[in-house]
């Protein structure tokens, strides 16, 4: 707990918080608001088409889009380590944090074996397999979850004033 | 009273639904 | 000239007269494209509806911002503002239907010879329900300031009574915030909603500026419907929001600029689904000058949207 204080009140931490500059707490969130723009976007779009929307795509030409994407996911890695070590006595006090790193953990498991499995060489005309379906509908649901409990950190558990 | 979390949980996955049945048919009436 | 945009009242008068008089034409047009049978009038037509009902999203968000112009005025009457703001939110929600059979029956038709038998009609009948809708709201709102037209009974000038100070588009913000639950979720399928929107501008645009090269247009077109059912979502969870804190709203120069990117991001689109020259790249083309700068200005759009979003409590004077 002590440790946590610690975390919280360095002098990044503090200046992060309560400077009022854009490149403070807002810039951080605003990063982190666009790297997920991009991880679930990119990510949405591969899952519903395994899922079978937009069947005229090609799904192995889409795997070009996930250097991107997980250059957003550890962008907001980066970004979220920060806003979760500006509020650190809150945050790992309150069971949502958790709930929503367990949904990302889940997520990334499901994202690779995705990519090891079902983009590693799919035939534009083949069905994707019933395997590949529920990965699919996995992962959105692992990312839905994300996001929501991401959302419900300022108003379930203990809140700080942020 | 339910939960504030299991209420927003509730509300956020039954609008999912709703839209992603919309996609659904707009996407099967299409193919 | 310019300074009267930053008058939003006359903004608001401004706006008005494009979900009305233009909606108004853009019927006309329908209804003579279906008397002569001529199909790229039909197109039109289509594209005018879509197009207004773009417009119209800022046509309404304007309104609070003039009422808060002319509130104060003795000769004003609240009961009438309320009664328009009311016509005027069923108006609009109508005429974003419309649009949107609209925008879906423009963007089937690219892709197939002929629609199915009831979408326009449908899209017809719509648009002659919401053009009532939004004639009575017009006319309503006259009520407002124009005492030489004003029907005697209904409307007393400087009435602040709690009978004129509520209505239904109130009383949806005093529900927003009474259950603890409609934020939350809101902001979730606001975030859910932005997200769908992302899916299609990156996979859409990123093809065109020269990614994934082996993907014809027409397949990434398939997107297209993802990326409106994420702006619906934002759209009406952005509704909720707006009627649930006025105040952080209407006198925000951010939220003024999120809206007015939001309104060309919308008209934007149908770039993606009339120019020839974007439907025609196929596998490993490369798109055109114009799709470029098109697909760029498309990501910029939507960029900025989400920029002015997230700045609303920093740059703007929210919360």
């Amino acid at each position: 707990m002590e440790f946590l204080t610690y975390l919280e009140q360095t002098g990044f931490s503090t200046w992060v918080r309560e400077s009022r500059s854009l490149f403070g707490y807002p810039g951080v969130l605003l990063v982190h608001t666009y790297g997920m723009a991009i991880v679930v976007g990119v990510i949405a779009g591969i899952d519903l088409r395994i899922l079978g929307f937009a069947p005229a795509l090609p799904l192995a030409p889409m795997r070009k889009l996930l250097p991107l994407m997980w250059v957003a996911f550890w962008l907001n890695a980066a970004t979220g380590t920060i806003l979760m070590v500006i509020d650190a006595t809150t945050k790992l006090r309150n069971p949502d944090f958790f709930v929503k790193m367990a949904f990302i953990f889940a997520a990334v498991i499901v994202q690779r074996l995705i990519e090891k499995r079902v983009l590693r060489d799919p035939p534009v005309d083949a069905p994707l397999t019933a395997n590949a379906r529920m990965l699919a509908a996995l992962s959105l649901v692992c990312w839905l979850g994300a996001i929501t409990a991401g959302r419900l950190l300022a108003y379930v558990g203990p809140v700080s004033g942020l | 009273m339910l939960p504030l979390w299991l209420m927003v949980c509730l509300a956020v996955v039954a609008t999912v639904a709703v839209t992603g049945a919309a996609a659904y048919f707009i996407n099967r009436f299409n193919t | 000239m310019i300074d009267s945009l930053s008058n939003p009242a006359h903004v608001h008068l401004l706006l008005n007269h494009v979900p009305t008089v233009g909606f108004g034409l853009a019927i006309a047009l329908f209804f003579v494209a279906h008397a002569r049978r001529n199909d790229d009038l039909k197109r039109t037509g289509l594209v005018l509806f879509f197009a207004v009902a773009v417009v119209a999203i800022a046509a309404y968000l304007s309104g609070n911002a003039a009422e808060s112009v002319v509130e104060n005025r003795t000769d004003v009457s609240h009961g009438a503002i309320r009664a328009h703001e009311d016509a005027a939110l069923l108006a609009f929600a109508l005429m974003e239907v419309t649009g949107f059979f609209a925008w879906l029956a423009l963007w089937q038709w690219r892709r197939v010879a002929k629609l199915a038998r009831w979408q326009l009609p449908m899209v017809f009948v719509l648009s002659i329900v919401t053009f009532g809708l939004m004639a009575q709201a017009a006319t309503l709102g006259g009520e407002i300031h124009h005492p030489e037209i004003r029907a005697v009974a209904n409307v007393t000038p400087g009435d602040t009574t709690a009978a004129v100070t509520t209505g239904i588009a109130r009383s949806i913000g005093l529900w927003v915030n009474s259950e603890p639950w409609v934020w939350p979720t809101a902001e979730t399928l606001h975030f859910i909603g932005l997200c769908l929107l992302f899916t299609a501008v990156l996979i859409v645009d990123l093809r065109l500026l020269g990614m994934m090269k082996s993907i014809p247009y027409r397949a990434v077109y398939q997107l297209l419907p993802l990326g409106m059912l994420g702006f619906a979502l934002n759209l009406g969870t952005g509704l909720l929001f707006y009627m649930g804190a006025l105040q952080h709203y209407v006198h925000n120069k951010t939220f003024y600029w999120k809206i007015v990117f939001v309104v060309l991001g919308g008209l934007n689109i149908l770039y993606f689904m009339l120019e020839d020259d974007v439907w025609a790249v196929g596998a490993g083309d490369d798109a055109p000058l114009s799709s470029k700068i098109a697909a760029a200005s498309a990501i910029f759009l939507w960029v900025a949207v989400l920029f002015c979003g997230h700045m609303l409590p920093f740059l703007g004077n929210a919360f």
